[in-house]
């Protein structure tokens, strides 16, 4: 007899019994669905269960792995957009391949390049006195 | 009579006919390895799953532990060493799935481990797979009350009926601890049933 049902007399009633059961015929097919299982693993080497163990830890990695893409997708996103370098050759190409608009009113206007400017004779002159050969210099701009 | 319990008739004889030392044996030679893992879940699921409802309480919970109870034996029976029993082996491995499952549970719905238990004493009543009497539900109630590892001496020394030597192999601590902690659930659970 066991040390409870010493102490509780009204124990021995239900002899160890749990209260539990188990759906009809339910170990005859548990047996069937345990060979099933090992023939799975067999064929593909592990197994697939989606049973209690594994369903929270592939809950847990799925989020991890999105969380990382959707981190590691925005960094490249942002990064092309906003922090993209030009090189000088690109500006150069970009001046060049641009309408003559943007060229005259742009660059030429920061290099205060003006045939009508009174400066511009100046210069020259400064250049000639220099022997320096300004046509290299007008022929760039 | 069904298909599956002729069969099940059949096997009687022949699993009675192998030892587990035999059952190994069987399995490692490998060509009849299928069948001898059939006769070792045939001769061990209605204990182990036993055991576990005890632990995780729910039917459905219940067969899921003791599939991946069941497989995990599968996996690993080539590399059991003989060093403890089979039955030992098995009911460990078991024991730790079930207790796994239950910390994936707490895990899952942010409960403390007691409030899980709690939960599962509430939802007994409302199981369509638990027909005991009030007295059944009433020692339920208790032993889910119980600490964790003072629940699961009480329930393989009370209802599985396992020695000390037995317990202490499985849960790989001193018998003496075991006393002591299976002294204490019974005295919680004296009270806890007198109590109205």
């Amino acid at each position: 007899m066991n040390d409870l049902d010493k102490i509780m007399p009204k124990l021995k009633k239900i002899k160890g019994n749990t209260g539990f059961k188990v759906p009809e015929n339910y170990f005859n097919e548990f047996s069937l669905k345990i060979q099933e299982l090992v023939s799975k693993t067999e064929k593909t080497g592990y197994y697939y269960s989606f049973g209690p163990k594994l369903r929270p830890r592939l809950a847990y990695a799925l989020s991890f792995f999105l969380i990382i893409a959707f981190t590691i997708t925005g960094y490249f996103l942002f990064r092309d957009n906003g922090t993209r370098n030009y090189t000088t050759e690109d500006l150069i190409e970009y001046i060049i391949f641009t309408d003559d608009d943007l060229r005259n009113t742009g660059l030429f206007n920061e290099l205060n390049y003006n045939e009508n400017n009174e400066n511009t004779d100046e210069i020259i002159e400064y250049l000639v006195s220099e022997n320096i050969d300004y046509s290299i210099i007008l022929e760039e701009y | 009579m069904k298909e599956t319990e002729i069969v099940e008739e059949l096997l009687k004889p022949v699993m009675q006919e192998y030892s587990d030392n035999e059952l190994i044996d069987l399995f490692k030679q490998g060509e009849n390895s299928n069948y001898a893992f059939n006769l070792l879940v045939k001769k061990y699921q209605e204990k182990i799953y036993w055991h576990i409802r005890k632990i995780v309480i729910n039917h459905e919970d219940t067969d899921d532990v003791a599939q991946n109870t069941f497989i995990k034996i599968y996996k690993n029976l080539n590399n059991f060493r003989k060093d403890s029993q089979l039955f030992t082996w098995i009911y460990r491995i078991a024991t730790n799935e079930a207790i796994s499952f239950i910390k994936s549970k707490k895990r899952r719905l942010f409960l403390p481990i007691v409030d899980v238990e709690k939960g599962l004493a509430n939802k007994l009543t409302d199981d369509p797979y638990f027909d005991g009497d009030e007295l059944n539900l009433k020692l339920q109630q208790a032993v889910l009350k119980l600490p964790q590892k003072q629940r699961l001496i009480f329930n393989m020394k009370y209802f599985d009926e396992l020695k000390y030597k037995e317990i202490a192999d499985i849960l790989k601590t001193s018998t003496g601890a075991l006393k002591a902690s299976y002294h204490h659930a019974v005295k919680k659970i004296e009270k806890f049933m007198a109590e109205d």
